[in-house]
């Protein structure tokens, strides 16, 4: 299907690497490349004379513009294009699917309803095509791809050269006799009409399985193309022989229009995608698997387990889905490995009621999503939500049980995605906590948002989730931006607004950034207060450096906001120094072992955190909850538990709100994300809801009262109080 | 108290936009709206969910350090190499004039927050800097842009000058760039391309501000970006002038940082990133007017 790239080929081609050879002619060479994104993509790079042609680059830009407007399911959508590069070029989404050439060679000619469905699908993509004011001319079997929902229509218009397929001077046919009308036989300029006399075409080799005007040398085609009736005694239906019939006029005007050919072709079947034969469906599935094992993709833990035992899709997902026979697969992760080991896919009928619950009362899961590179927030994220469900569990009368079900990445981007693949494939689960840190957050949160699972984040504070995700990704952790700032309001409600030396130890992660660039704005323009910053690069050993000239410049202040190791060290050297000034680590340090690691010079240091320590505090709600945990777990509540707990709660709330009434019903998944996004949930010790961005957002003074002081005392992390308890203690 | 707070929240939303349109796919997320994509992709998992698990198999544009300049004259010679073109940074670039800097010089921004140039200090083997501009055109005033290549000694010395325009930004969020302009409010942050925040070289800075000219009204914008590949910095910085609408400024930007992206892929090529010689595709230096006045 594909070829590895040859050593003259670019190893990029503006935002996409390439990473296969998809095929060559003529024109150029069409490359398999990944953007940033790690979405696929299709990329034709036009060479040869093509490129230095200045009207080719203009029609190449203009076309390129139209095509990014058509928005049609069934056209392959362009992703990018540059008509101005040395090598013009355009990308599409990468489809893994067989051709209809493929598809028929290999499994004969398609059923009437399939033929008729599918053609109905391609005179949709024509007539947005055709309104856009482009057309394909080309339309043939080979650039009709077959995914599962239908077809994609490839290669159109774009990236063609006008007379690609006229005859040239030799006599040679560059494109593809035996599809194209007769007037671009004749060499004469393709129309709209054109388009749907080449679908005629090929709605007749799905039906025949052989071209209307057979096969052989291009001229003879060409020739009979012109003057010869096709052959249409393949295809049995009448009406459909006969609407076939007229898309292969040899006048064009005679010829319907694509809307009006989709009507007809509408008319008898039902309006939902395509019904493939099985064996079709099983090629695609197969050929999905294999468009996915690219090079240099790390193989990938293999949960067999999860592969057999994989129930099948809720149904409720997608109201307008189809009812059909389709692919089960697992996910991408799993995908992926299933085709490394060589295992089979496996197809599921559809048409059975799967929704029957086996018991008397149905059960759903919580997912929780850790990470193996964070210790503290997964343990507690798993210890919140076996929690909440229990609870749950607990109430007679209930309408549904609950299990929790924890998958954990390894703090990486195609980890996290494995893990949320695996989750969103799994019908019993209903939402998510989690991910607990910030790359598998930005990553998972792609393909939660792609199937609709509703996930919250309780410990992460970057929103960059929202971009890919603006559905069902939501944050209840604060940001970490904001809380920079609040090391500055520590400072100036306790009247120790001096001369701050702030370290931005890049080693730290961009989180840090965040926090720094906040507190510098804070103290210096906020608070009109002196900053004198300093930057510390990555994997330089440059942070006593930086400790050492913020003491040499007279700092009264200190804030070292970087990784543990480093704070450690700055405590040693502060605490060497002498230096008897304020020091703020940053806040993912909370809870860390900062206290032991530090030792005596790491007393005194504080973190501002809004990560609430409940056993301080003497409401009811803290009270009870702290109860709870310590009568489960033997233990006072970590940092990070009173939220990871009320997340979940929320979770379940909102969750228990989009259970339909009626017995035997599921709950649609995509209902609470919506749900989600206006919630306010009274929570512990704070009032959750959300912002434009799905984020964390309180209202009025709510962040001073959820901000807390935290101080090294004794050996451990000690809360102090609130922001507000200061403010109303000043007041 | 909570007079402050506007300020945190404005800035976390500018954290979020940062982050669709860093790099050089700000071009996708700005002018391609995703919508399309997701239309046309089936919700079922098999279809949707496969690409993104091989996500971290992307690696940044980079130049390792046993391929770069060692010398001052090879680096001389490699900057010099580069085949940036007027047309990278969008249609109808031109040179400026004056089109080159001394490469035995760059920019260091004083005590006073002043841009001043000066001789390189040692741990830099060459800077050059050249200079572009989109001619003032229907009431439009000219959008200027710099590029600039920095050969560090190694790859330490080009993590800490990224760290030290991290810095300065926070030291310095006004700066007078010459005897006429000057930029405001400047805003900063780096992406390292481990972060998975969209980067596509080791480390992508952005810096956005509001830039001044003295004896003209009204406030425009200023953009910066800076990649590190290896011990490699390419730096380029827009300056927008009056009678450009946001949107179209937001434009120039992305197409800057397209332009930024054209000559960071140009070294990811010399850097021996696969494909041998793949400077060829941009180097045609005699073409540099080339997509002037297209439209």
């Amino acid at each position: 299907m594909s070829e590895p790239l040859i050593p003259s080929d670019p190893s990029r081609i503006a935002g996409f690497r390439l990473l296969r050879r998809l095929g060559a002619g003529g024109m150029g060479v069409v490359y398999l490349g990944r953007d940033a994104d790690g979405t696929l993509a299709a990329v034709k790079v036009i060479r040869g004379e093509s490129a230095g042609d200045d009207e080719f680059r203009a029609r190449f830009a203009r076309e390129a513009e139209l095509a990014r407007r058509v928005t049609n399911r069934w056209v392959v959508p362009v992703l990018g294009a540059d008509a101005e590069a040395a090598e013009p070029w355009l990308a599409t989404a990468f489809v893994p699917g067989p051709s209809l050439v493929e598809a028929v060679a290999e499994h004969g000619p398609l059923p009437i309803t399939t033929a008729r469905s599918l053609g109905r699908l391609l005179a949709e993509a024509l007539v947005d095509l055709h309104a856009a004011g482009l057309v394909h001319r080309d339309v043939k079997p080979a650039n009709v791809l077959l995914a599962l929902d239908g077809p994609r229509l490839i290669d159109f218009g774009v990236a063609r050269a006008e007379d690609d397929i006229a005859l040239t001077a030799s006599g040679m046919v560059v494109g593809s006799p035996g599809f194209l009308s007769p007037e671009q036989a004749q060499g004469h300029t393709a129309t709209s009409a054109s388009d749907v006399f080449s679908l005629g075409s090929v709605l007749a080799y799905a039906l025949t399985g052989r071209p209307p005007f057979g096969t052989g040398a291009p001229e003879a085609l060409l020739y009979r193309t012109v003057h010869d009736e096709p052959a249409l005694d393949g295809i049995e239906d009448e009406d459909t022989r006969a609407l076939v019939a007229r898309c292969l006029s040899k006048e064009p005007d005679e010829r319907p229009s694509a809307e009006e050919l989709g009507s007809l072709l509408a008319e008898d079947g039902p309006d939902d995608g395509l019904r493939l034969p099985d064996p079709v469906a099983r090629m695609i599935a197969a050929r999905s698997a294999e468009g996915l094992a690219l090079p240099d993709v790390e193989p990938t833990e293999v949960d067999r387990s999860a592969a057999v035992t994989l129930p099948a899709e809720p149904r409720d997902e997608v109201p307008s889905r189809p009812s059909r026979r389709r692919l089960l697969l697992a996910g991408g992760g799993l995908l992926l490995a299933a085709s490394g080991a060589g295992a089979a896919v496996l197809l599921a009928s559809r048409d059975d009621d799967d929704d029957k619950p086996t018991a008397s009362r149905p059960t759903y899961v919580l997912g929780v999503h850790t990470s193996e590179s964070a210790d503290l927030v997964s343990r507690v994220s798993e210890r919140a939500a076996r929690l909440a469900v229990a609870q749950h569990n607990a109430a007679p009368g209930r309408a549904y049980d609950l299990k929790v079900r924890v998958l954990r990445d390894k703090g990486d981007a195609a980890g996290a995605q494995q893990v949320a693949s695996r989750f969103t494939a799994d019908r019993d689960v209903v939402a998510v906590l989690g991910p607990v840190t910030e790359l598998p957050m930005r990553s998972a949160a792609k393909v939660y948002g792609q199937a609709g699972l509703a996930h919250a984040s309780s410990t992460t504070g970057q929103q960059d989730y929202y971009v890919t995700s603006p559905k069902v990704s939501f944050q209840t952790g604060v940001a970490h931006a904001s809380l920079g700032a609040w090391i500055a309001f520590h400072a100036q409600m306790t009247g120790r607004l001096g001369r701050l030396g702030v370290v931005l130890d890049r080693s730290g992660g961009t989180t840090i950034q965040d926090q720094t660039t906040l507190l510098v704005q804070q103290w210096r323009d906020g608070f009109g207060a002196e900053v004198v910053p300093r930057v510390v690069a990555e994997e330089t050993g440059d942070g006593p450096l930086a400790v050492r000239e913020l003491l040499a410049a007279d700092v009264t202040a200190l804030a070292y906001l970087g990784p543990l190791d480093a704070t450690v060290a700055a405590a040693g050297q502060l605490a060497e120094a002498g230096f008897d000034g304020p020091r703020w680590m940053q806040h993912l340090l909370h809870g860390s072992d900062f206290p032991k690691r530090a030792g005596e010079a790491g007393e005194g240091w504080y973190v501002i955190d809004a990560a609430v320590d409940p056993s301080a505090l003497t409401s009811k709600e803290a009270r009870e909850f702290t109860a709870a945990w310590r009568k489960r777990y033997g233990a006072a509540p970590e940092p990070y538990a009173a939220e990871a707990y009320d997340t979940a709660r929320l979770l379940l709330a909102e969750f228990a709100r989009t259970v339909p009434k009626r017995k035997g019903r599921r709950p649609a998944r995509a209902a609470l994300g919506e749900r989600l996004a206006e919630a306010k949930y009274q929570g512990i010790a704070r009032t959750y809801a959300f912002g434009d961005y799905h984020q964390f957002t309180t209202e009025n003074d709510g962040w001073l009262s959820g901000t807390y002081i935290h101080e090294v005392r004794d050996g451990r992390f000690q809360q102090l109080g609130s922001l507000a308890d200061l403010s109303s203690a000043r007041g | 108290m909570t007079e402050w707070r506007p300020v945190v929240a404005a800035v976390a939303g500018t954290l979020l936009l940062a982050g669709c349109t860093s790099g050089a796919d700000g071009k996708d997320a700005d002018r391609q709206p995703t919508a399309p994509t997701q239309d046309a992709k089936p919700t079922d998992s098999a279809g949707t969910s496969a690409p993104e698990t091989a996500e971290e198999e992307n690696e940044p544009y980079t130049m390792a350090e046993e391929r770069a300049p060692r010398t001052r004259a090879d680096a001389v010679e490699f900057v010099r190499g580069l085949g940036t073109r007027p047309d990278h940074f969008g249609t109808g670039f031109r040179k400026a004039s004056p089109y080159e800097s001394d490469p035995g010089e760059w920019a260091v921004l004083d005590e006073e927050c002043v841009w001043q140039r000066e001789p390189l200090p040692r741990t830099v083997l060459a800077s050059l800097t050249r200079r572009f501009v989109l001619p003032a055109k229907g009431g439009k005033g000219p959008v200027q842009v710099s590029l600039t290549v920095t050969v560090h000694r190694d790859t330490k010395a080009a993590r800490r000058d990224m760290a030290a325009s991290l810095q300065e930004a926070l030291r310095c969020p006004d700066q007078r760039l010459n005897a006429t302009e000057r930029v405001r409010g400047l805003y900063s942050r780096a992406d390292p391309f481990s972060e998975g925040r969209n980067g596509v070289t080791d480390d992508d800075l952005v810096e956005t501000g509001t830039y001044l000219v003295d004896g003209v009204k009204g406030e425009f914008v200023f953009d910066w970006f800076k990649y590190r590949l290896g011990p490699v910095t390419v730096a380029a910085t827009d300056r927008v002038g009056a009678g450009h609408s946001k949107e179209e400024a937001q434009q120039i930007a992305s197409d800057v940082a397209q332009g930024v992206a054209h000559t960071a892929a140009e070294i990811d090529g010399i850097g021996g990133n696969r494909a041998p010689g793949g400077g060829g595709k941009d180097s045609t230096g005699d073409s540099d007017e080339k997509g002037a006045g297209d439209e």
